[in-house]
């Protein structure tokens, strides 16, 4: 174990054992090599992280590796501590940066080293990383924003493990009004209900929608549920004016429009 | 706060959000009401965090590791709206499994006997590898039902579960878990192919020495 001290205790199941997690390495290649933390000359922690944050504020996030990326974001929640040994075991099971930001908090804790200074840093920097994609799209134009939007998207949902949906409210203009969860999915169960879809649209004004959902397998094929559900809420949505323009399903960094593949 | 936060972070308001991101880089102050006076001069959460780390350090004061704590939201944005190619791990030969399992770290002997459930899909793609204490024998039976809870909340159709901590008897006795879970799983179409153990020597099947 590395020097970081005090592990977050693994949260007690209901069930009486300890329930822990490890990744499930979506962005994982069997057999890749682990350590991605970039092979610069061995500075004390403290010159690293101001030497990164450097980096950071001058070339931008894009031209920085994911490791030091992640090394700076953990430095900056436990200054003064060597975050390399964390850094190189969180991206050896989850893959990328991103990977680890999207990680559930389950999964994030039975990482050997892991503590609650790091475990809030990453679910913040999370959070308002979506909330700052997000608002790259609110109340623009979809279509003129659509490659946004697929950024937005991808980045709330395509590391999911689970099936969710949202919708996405349009005003006459195919602005974004809202942009909502609904429940997650559950085996055999449809979760969007078309009455309840159109009653909010009511309620936002909304005269379009897209829908949204995510297939953790990763690959966006509609499911014949999935053509029926759409066909269910279109149709209801038409006997009131609301068109529902879209359906887009996010798989695993590729994405799927019902529009654009002639299945509405 | 930080409670809330690993509770529930979309419920937290934008000037908290900030308030935590402002507090890793001044962390011995109260940032509350720099975050909500910054807000009010940037105009929203998202202007905050798009403006230049000049723009920043003008506004708020911020040096270095504020200002990086800042930005970085930028970045994990733009890597988390990035496509990332990369496929789960097929995990449909031996060969695979094991390279999956020696490339990912566990907690080490010190963490006692585990079980590292491996949710895999239709063609045995890795949906999740989560981790849980071997139950004990009163509980054995919710503990079933939460992996297999699990299992379907991932719509996983096959499971395996990998021993680590535990030497050849132990996992001999574990094995008649691993039929239990079997059975249990069968009626939900629910496959468990194997039961691995970590010794010395590598990995051992349990399947391939006819235990199960």
């Amino acid at each position: 174990m590395s020097g970081i001290a005090g592990s977050v205790p693994a949260e007690a199941s209901p069930v009486g054992g300890t329930r822990t997690g490890f990744a499930d390495g979506e962005s994982f290649r069997p057999g890749a090599s682990v350590a991605v933390v970039p092979e610069l000359p061995l500075a004390p922690p403290q010159v690293q992280r101001e030497e990164s944050c450097r980096r950071l504020l001058k070339l931008g996030g894009a031209l920085l590796p994911d490791g030091e990326l992640l090394a700076l974001l953990l430095a900056n929640a436990a200054p003064g501590r060597d975050v390399r040994p964390l850094a190189a075991a969180l991206l050896a099971r989850f893959g990328s940066f991103a990977a680890v930001l999207a990680a559930p908090l389950q999964e994030l804790r039975g990482i050997p080293g892991i503590e609650i200074h790091a475990l809030a840093a990453i679910r913040l920097t999370h959070e308002a990383a979506l909330r700052l994609a997000r608002s790259e799209v609110m109340r623009q134009t979809v279509l003129d924003h659509w490659d946004a939007l697929m950024r937005y998207l991808n980045a709330a949902l395509a590391r999911e493990r689970i099936e969710q949906f949202r919708i996405l409210f349009l005003d006459a203009e195919s602005r974004l009004l809202a942009d909502e969860a609904q429940a997650r999915g559950t085996v055999n169960h449809t979760p969007v209900y078309p009455r309840e879809v159109v009653r909010r649209a009511l309620e936002l004004r909304a005269t379009a929608l897209i829908l949204v959902h995510n297939h953790p397998s990763g690959d966006p094929t509609p499911s014949q549920a999935d053509l029926d559900m759409t066909a269910e809420v279109r149709d209801a949505a038409a006997l009131l004016g609301i068109v529902v323009q879209d359906h887009v399903i996010v798989g695993n960094g590729r994405w799927l429009s019902f529009r654009t593949e002639g299945l509405l | 706060m930080r409670a809330r936060l690993l509770a529930d972070p979309a419920a937290l308001a934008d000037y908290e959000l900030l308030e935590m991101l402002l507090f890793l880089g001044i962390p011995r102050r109260d940032t509350k009401p720099l975050a909500k006076a910054t807000i009010n001069r940037f105009g929203s959460l998202a202007a905050v965090l798009s403006a230049t780390p000049r723009t920043l350090h003008e506004a708020t004061g911020l040096r270095g590791a504020g200002i990086g704590a800042i930005k970085l939201v930028e970045a994990a944005a733009a890597r988390l709206g990035a496509a990332e190619a990369r496929e789960r791990p097929l995990l449909n030969r031996w060969d695979r499994l094991t390279a999956y399992l020696d490339g990912t770290p566990d907690a080490g002997p010190e963490a006692g006997q585990r079980f590292r459930m491996l949710f895999l899909d239709n063609r045995n793609r890795l949906l999740a590898d989560e981790a849980t204490a071997r139950p004990a024998a009163a509980d054995e039976a919710a503990w079933r039902r939460e992996v297999m809870r699990r299992a379907l909340e991932l719509h996983a159709t096959a499971l395996l579960l990998i021993h680590t901590g535990g030497d050849r008897d132990a996992a001999e006795t574990a094995v008649e878990t691993t039929m239990r879970l079997r059975e249990a799983g069968r009626l939900l179409a629910i496959t468990v192919h194997d039961h691995l153990l970590r010794e010395s020597t590598g990995w051992t099947s349990l399947r391939r020495e006819g235990l199960l």
